[in-house]
């Protein structure tokens, strides 16, 4: 049974229309237009105990909105959910003692206190044991190197390691269900790479179901072999990974090398579109139906030294998709 | 004369202004149940001091004393506070003094240094806004209220009393706003002034007759309660619409006003560049 | 349930204890807020001294009276703004930038954990002066409380801070609704006007008014009647009546806008 079922889930806004102008801001003020906003608009899925999923889509397309359903935070206007079996917006304690959400644009932490107080106040509501606590605390701390760091002010901490403390923060109850939201948002690279492997580390060694959003192409290619893309509030794609650029590109990458220069660039734009060209060397992008016509043509034709067919970089792909091409129905 | 005698036509030298002073307009009306709301809970007050009064004056007739208190009737009594929300819908700018200090404090002031314009008066302009749609909504709710207050107001004013009366709602902006300006430049040179503003603010409530008619206080203060400049952002509004104020005596006592304005800019620019200087030497 | 109510408890503690340490990197700042209150009292206490500079009672109320009903008033409203004055306020703004995420997720009452996250130490501060005004007045009367009629007291003091509460509280949490309500602050002093006064001065109307819906009198007077001897038993149960009353509307309408929360990104 799948630990995460979302069904034909939605939620949508009512916003206020403002009329331009002083005049406008006058009448307002007695009338008032709406306009309607689907931040989410009928989206399923299913997510299975211990897999690490990956939530694609623009900024606006309702990756956040669904996350925040899932926690509880809001209420969806229609549609079901169910996490661990439980409805995640009636709050129960029983659910919220067993899952986490990570945000990396809002903090949990207390600004005017060393991070240990904050992390304190989190066993004392999540009940954990003391035994328990030192336990996480100091796996925690030694695997994201912030052990020294937990007596200092959290207004005086750098970003990077005041997310690793909301990470601790986050984990110290040991959730079986994890949220994350832009986790390494705003981070450097350094850091950024430290907690993504982190995520992986933990995800491996727990079991720890996590659902992720990044709009760093690099979080999701490293940490999750399936994703699910979303954009417009509607879901475009579930699967692996790779089979995004299967489904989302019609073409792949062609790339070889010559032994002798003899192959002119015309030859080679009737072929395809040439990114690259030298004398020995040419990429090229071609259509996928073509791609075995043209590098039999190319084998047979020429005299080759190397080939190698590759599938088009997935953040290409990714833009492309975002862009709202015509790929999309 | 130069080649290119170009020049950017200013739409008129105000025109800057009116677009601080719409914008923030439109900024506070979006927030229209807020307004209304407090447009109306803003009279509260009035409900205790009617009712408070009363047993006050209910009392002392009891106990066989005078009906009226330093000549003024309980009528009179009610009138005063019922137009001292007219007198501080002119002479209180709240928000201005922080504003002031949250700007000199986080350097924000370069925003506006580096503009053509001037600082005090970009302050003006906007608080401006601020009342402009507090007598927006007042239109609505000031009317009514007094219209059932209507049997407090014994004296009907005469025109020169009405004249007298808007000049001074001019004087009293002037005096509250050179005043909320000055307390606010103070940030260049205390760090912590802004926790004093409590006291600051509670001095003036009390100095411009709003907690108290300044005419029934001890009568060895009066001189200097009622001629401070404190006193024409709330008291002398008030008695100059109640007929209390001699005609003949009302030129001088605007001219003291305007006496106190002048004073009050004068004080302000001088400490403004006091400031700015201390400002750019320790760097913004 | 005894560890739940423990736990709960716990916590208070700890909130209130990690506020002490941040109190104590701005102490500057509590010593202005602790004269700020007191410079109120002061203005208070000679609009007192005004009125019965003309009068020497009001509506059956000495001047004595009047200022133990003012120290009670003081009392009250300090513990309230002590703990929860802070939360409320705050909570608009968190509301509005949905920063109410990370205390829905916890498991525990989110309610809970919004109102007493804040503690004011200055105001908790100032309650003594308050209860050092009610002692030297009633010294002044000559009067002498017994055992019962201090706890009766107390009970009813908490009683008031609670009512403080949930009125505050169910207005601070209008956000939800309309957006903004930056106003609480001017609404919490114009409402504090009617119970720095005794009921009796106010027509029939208005006092049932302040007795039932804004129960400004029920707040400062019940407990004050009981320090002068002048609060009837079946009063005292109609103000607990009242107290519990308002506490479940409050926590009924803090379910109600939570569904329209929409925890909006910074």
């Amino acid at each position: 049974m799948p630990i995460i079922e979302v069904e034909n889930l939605s939620k949508i806004y009512r916003t206020q229309k403002r009329l331009p102008g002083l005049g406008g801001a006058f009448k307002g003020l007695f009338n008032r237009k709406y306009t309607e906003v689907r931040a989410v608009d009928g989206v399923s899925f299913n997510i299975e105990e211990g897999e690490l999923v990956g939530f694609l889509g623009p900024n606006g397309a309702g990756k956040t909105t669904t996350l925040k359903m899932l926690s509880g935070i809001l209420y969806p206007t229609t549609g079901t959910a169910k996490v661990m079996g439980f409805t995640p917006w009636e709050r129960k304690n029983e659910y919220r003692r067993q899952f986490a959400l990570v945000m990396g644009q809002k903090n949990q932490l207390w600004w005017d206190l060393p991070a240990q107080e904050s992390l304190y106040l989190n066993k004392e509501i999540y009940g954990v044991t003391d035994e328990a606590y030192k336990e996480v605390l100091d796996e925690m701390t030694e695997l994201l190197q912030v052990k020294k760091l937990l007596g200092i002010m959290v207004r005086e901490l750098s970003l990077g390691e005041r997310m690793k403390f909301e990470l601790i923060a986050s984990l110290l109850h040991r959730p079986r269900v994890l949220f994350m939201d832009e986790p390494t948002i705003g981070l450097d690279v350094v850091a950024q790479k430290n907690i993504r492997e982190f995520i992986k580390d933990y995800n491996r060694r727990t079991k720890t179901t996590i659902l992720l959003t990044s709009h760093y192409m690099n979080d999701i290619q490293a940490l999750c072999e399936r994703v699910v893309v979303i954009n417009h509030g509607k879901k475009i794609f579930d699967g692996r990974l790779d089979d995004v650029v299967e489904k989302f590109s019609q073409s792949k990458i062609i790339s070889v090398t010559f032994k002798t220069g003899e192959i002119t660039k015309e030859k080679l734009q009737a072929m395809g579109e040439v990114l690259e060209y030298t004398q020995v060397k040419a990429v090229l992008k071609v259509l996928r139906e073509n791609v075995k016509k043209v590098s039999n043509e190319l084998l047979t034709g020429f005299d080759v030294d190397d080939i190698n067919i590759e599938e088009v970089p997935i953040e290409e792909v990714i833009e492309k998709v975002f862009k709202g091409s015509e790929v999309m129905k | 004369m130069s080649a290119s005698s170009t020049t950017i036509q200013p739409r008129s030298p105000f025109h800057k202004y009116w677009v601080i002073l719409s914008t923030r307009t439109q900024e506070d009306m979006s927030y229209r149940a807020n307004y209304v709301f407090g447009a109306i809970f803003r009279f509260m007050p009035l409900v205790t001091t009617i009712f408070l009064w009363y047993a006050v004056y209910e009392a002392r007739k009891a106990g066989g004393g005078d009906s009226s208190i330093r000549g003024m009737s309980y009528e009179d009594m009610v009138a005063y506070y019922a137009l001292m929300f007219i007198a501080r819908g002119f002479s209180s700018v709240p928000g201005t003094m922080t504003d002031i200090m949250k700007d000199i404090k986080d350097g924000l002031l370069n925003r506006y240094l580096t503009r053509p314009m001037n600082y005090l008066m970009y302050q003006i302009m906007y608080r401006l806004a601020h009342k402009l749609v507090f007598w927006y909504v007042a239109l609505f709710t000031f009317p009514p209220i007094f219209f059932l207050m209507r049997h407090f107001f014994s004296h009907t004013p005469r025109l020169v009393e009405v004249i007298a009366f808007i000049f001074s709602l001019v004087i009293a902006f002037s005096i509250g706003m050179l005043f909320c300006f000055i307390i606010g430049i103070l940030a260049f040179w205390f760090l912590e002034i802004s926790t004093f503003l409590f006291v600051v603010m509670m001095i003036e409530f009390f100095l411009s007759g709003h907690l108290i008619p300044l005419n029934i206080l001890p009568a060895a203060l009066q001189p200097f309660l009622t001629y401070s400049p404190f006193g024409y952002e709330g008291y002398w509004p008030c008695v100059i619409l109640m007929g209390k104020v001699p005609q003949d005596h009302l030129p001088a006592l605007l001219g003291i006003g305007i006496l106190w304005i002048g004073i009050l800019f004068g004080i302000s620019q001088v400490m403004w560049k006091a400031g700015l200087k201390r400002y750019s030497a320790v760097g913004g | 349930m005894p560890t739940t109510i423990g736990k709960y408890f716990r916590l208070t503690g700890l909130m209130m204890k990690n506020c002490l340490v941040r109190e104590m990197q701005f102490k500057s700042n509590f010593l202005v807020r602790l004269f700020t209150e007191f410079m109120w009292l002061v203005m208070q206490f000679i609009y007192i001294q005004v009125m019965y500079g003309q009068t020497g009672q009001i509506a059956g109320w000495t001047k004595w009276d009047m200022i133990i009903l003012m120290g009670t008033n003081h009392v009250i409203t300090q513990l309230f703004e002590g703990l929860f004055y802070e939360n409320c306020t705050k909570l608009t703004d968190q509301i509005r930038q949905g920063d109410l995420d990370f205390n829905l997720i916890k498991p525990i009452n989110t309610q809970f954990l919004v109102s007493l996250r804040y503690t004011d130490y200055s105001s908790m501060a100032n309650t003594s002066v308050g209860l050092f005004i009610i002692l030297y007045a009633l010294r002044q009367m000559g009067m002498t409380v017994g055992l019962s009629g201090v706890l009766l007291f107390l009970v009813l003091v908490v009683n008031s801070v609670l009512i403080y509460y949930s009125i505050l509280f169910s207005l601070s949490i209008w956000t939800f609704w309309i957006g903004r309500s930056n106003n609480l602050m001017e609404l919490y002093w114009q409402f504090g006007q009617f119970s720095r006064y005794p009921g009796d001065i106010y027509p029939w109307l208005l006092r049932r008014l302040l007795m039932t819906i804004i129960p400004m009198l029920v707040v400062s007077n019940f407990p004050a009647k009981v320090l002068i001897h002048k609060m009837e038993t079946g009063l005292v149960f109609y103000g607990f009546v009242l107290g519990l009353v308002f506490v479940a509307f409050t926590v009924w309408l803090w379910g109600k806008g939570l569904q329209r929360y929409r925890s909006a990104s910074s």
